[in-house]
């Protein structure tokens, strides 16, 4: 058996300290922007509730989709808020 | 930015194309006795077309395209002492058959249930991305 060697590594590449995201936002845009997406996919979601309560609503399978979208893009905004407030405090604990 | 689940949409669009035809496996049953005269249109069967998205356009799925009629010609019945019979004594009833329709329904329901499942996995699996670092 011919085994080749892995010339590539397998995965992501590892990230540099020089790399640099690919656009240039601050990071209080970026989480402006991710807390303006989230809220449009919570109207989302609340308009199909609101259809639901009030029997216009044409598919239900939509409204559960929409629904789980808006619960995952808060937990995934929440959580990078939560790593970034805590990166925050242990820059503020650091001793000098 | 934009938080995409696209897991959770794909089976999304599962649902709703066989949500869609449990619908029309619903009509097609509730119209199974219904008897027409022999110069009128007999029930057709509801058929649902479906197409795959591409993937390379936008998000990958299935999209129902059209909730279409098979045209049949229906099946003649002898039966004379019917209202709607002719002077030969036949009615047409649909020429769809209940055996069929019940194992339609059965693998609408079965692939309805797997895409629903599919969409509480890609949901676990998203939470569970969250929990890394925790």
């Amino acid at each position: 058996m011919n085994v080749t060697a892995i010339t590539q590594s397998v995965g992501a590449a590892p990230v540099t300290a020089t790399q640099k995201t690919q656009d240039d936002a601050s990071f209080t845009d970026k989480i402006s922007n991710a807390v303006k997406s989230l809220d449009e996919s919570h109207q989302i979601a609340d308009s199909f509730a609101g259809a639901a309560a009030t029997g216009d609503l044409e598919s239900l399978t939509s409204y559960v989709v929409a629904a789980t979208e808006a619960q995952l893009a808060t937990q995934v905004t929440v959580s990078v808020r939560n790593k970034a407030i805590s990166a925050f405090n242990q820059i503020m604990g650091m001793n000098i | 930015m934009t938080i995409t689940f696209d897991g959770i949409s794909i089976a999304g669009s599962g649902m709703q194309a066989y949500q869609t035809w449990l619908d029309a496996i619903a009509d097609n049953i509730a119209n199974i006795n219904t008897i027409t005269a022999t110069d009128e249109v007999p029930f057709q069967e509801r058929v649902v077309e479906v197409q795959a998205r591409n993937p390379e356009v936008g998000v990958a799925g299935v999209d129902v395209v059209d909730t279409a009629v098979a045209e049949t010609d229906g099946r003649l019945v002898y039966d004379p002492s019917h209202p709607l019979a002719n002077d030969d004594g036949f009615v047409v009833a649909p020429s769809m058959n209940l055996e069929e329709l019940m194992t339609d329904i059965i693998i609408a329901q079965r692939s309805f249930q797997a895409n629903s499942n599919v969409l509480n996995r890609a949901r676990e699996s998203y939470e569970r991305a969250l929990e890394i670092g925790k």
